[in-house]
């Protein structure tokens, strides 16, 4: 098994691992973060933290859930420091640098939807694209965030709305 | 009396509806009401519309060439290949240095073109370096970069004087090269950026510099340390 020989220390397997899962991984990123150069980041910081959890994989769920889950923490981690220095708020011209990314990294999306997404605020973003993309329940999302159920709800409820009048405008 | 607009429990509803979170008589008495009330019709439908849309969106996205390379640097793996994306060897590191001479060069002097036609002075000095430092700060993932960067500065003496022992004249005078032009873009940056606060573009390209150094200082740093 691929992850059991990177586990081992193999590296081969490891760089192997990053090819089949890594598309996974950006496009989790690249949603949560909504900026590109950040998203890049947090892959590389996904996968330096998984070779170095790699060793605590009991095998208990699949790789790629335990690494999803890493991934979805290390962001969600991330982001609650930056907020701490300061909350971001996209500028057109971010928005439209991020669609030309966004359509170069995913060829098939559709622009509009992923621009609306990125223009949300960060704790908005989050939520929706854990919510609505990845298909988390609101009590996974609530536990992830450290948050109530509620709140999770509530932000999904503005963040579709945000997302829906952007979409018309 | 007929409503047009809908109230914002009504609103509510329509999310918990669509999340499948409404008890089964709730669900039947606004399945009714959906059929109906028009108002309450085109919020659910428009509301389904995007929930669906955002639900089948493409699950991966194809991250930037350069992220296998910086994580097997940052983990320190030996070099390893990731499918079709290699990790820096020696002729790649020349040619990325040379690379990093155009693009440094370039980037900056499009973004200082127009400080210096507005009187942002270019000559790079403490104070200034300083005050853009502070200045940059502010900006998201700007604390990290920084710290690293302060970190990293005796680090290219050390790896110049490990590489002379296993690079060729040629890579090692393109690394040099590279980190000298690198190292001006940086200070000029931060001259316009002291003289210009405000400017995002300032900010981005001085990052950007930044991060550039702290990429080419780690590549060869590991073609240094897998080389010897």
């Amino acid at each position: 098994m691929l992850a059991g020989r990177a586990q081992r220390g193999d590296e081969a397997a490891f760089a192997e691992l990053y090819r089949r899962t890594s598309g996974r991984v950006y496009a989790l990123c690249l949603r949560m973060a909504g900026d590109a150069d950040e998203a890049a980041e947090l892959t590389q910081d996904v996968y330096v933290r998984c070779w170095e959890k790699l060793p605590s994989f009991r095998g208990d769920s699949l790789f790629t859930t335990w690494l999803h889950r890493l991934a979805v923490n290390l962001v969600i981690e991330t982001q609650k420091k930056r907020a701490k220095i300061a909350q971001r708020e996209h500028a057109v011209d971010d928005l439209e640098a991020y669609g030309h990314h966004a359509r170069e990294a995913m060829p098939d999306t559709w622009l509009d939807l992923e621009r609306a997404i990125a223009g949300l605020p960060d704790g908005a973003r989050e939520v929706l694209v854990l919510k609505d993309v990845e298909g988390y329940r609101y009590s996974d999302v609530a536990k992830m965030k450290g948050i109530a159920v509620g709140t999770v709800k509530a932000q999904v409820h503005r963040a579709r709305r945000l997302v829906r009048e952007a979409m018309e405008r | 009396m007929t409503r047009t607009t809908v109230s914002e429990r009504d609103r509510r509803l329509v999310h918990d509806y669509l999340d499948g979170e409404l008890p089964e008589p709730d669900r039947a008495a606004f399945e009714e009401r959906l059929r109906t009330e028009l108002p309450l019709r085109r919020e659910h439908e428009a509301l389904a519309g995007t929930v669906k849309a955002l639900g089948t969106l493409p699950s991966e996205a194809r991250p930037p060439q350069e992220t296998w390379p910086a994580i097997a640097v940052r983990a320190r793996l030996a070099p390893v290949r990731a499918g079709r994306v290699a990790y820096f060897r020696v002729p790649r590191l020349a040619a990325a240095a040379v690379v990093l001479i155009t693009l440094s060069a370039t980037a900056t002097w499009l973004a200082l073109r127009e400080g210096a036609s507005s009187g942002a002075g270019t000559s790079p000095d403490f104070a200034a370096a300083f005050h853009a430092d502070a200045v940059l700060v502010d900006h998201p993932g700007a604390q990290s970069l920084l710290a690293e960067y302060e970190a990293s500065a005796g680090a290219l003496a050390e790896v110049l004087e490990e590489g002379a022992q296993v690079l060729s004249p040629e890579t090692l005078s393109a690394v040099r090269r590279a980190m000298e032009t690198v190292d001006r873009a940086i200070a000029e940056a931060r001259s316009a950026l002291a003289a210009d606060p405000g400017s995002e573009e300032l900010a981005r390209i001085l990052m950007t510099n930044m991060k550039r150094r702290l990429e080419l200082l780690r590549s060869a740093a590991a073609v240094v340390q897998s080389a010897a």
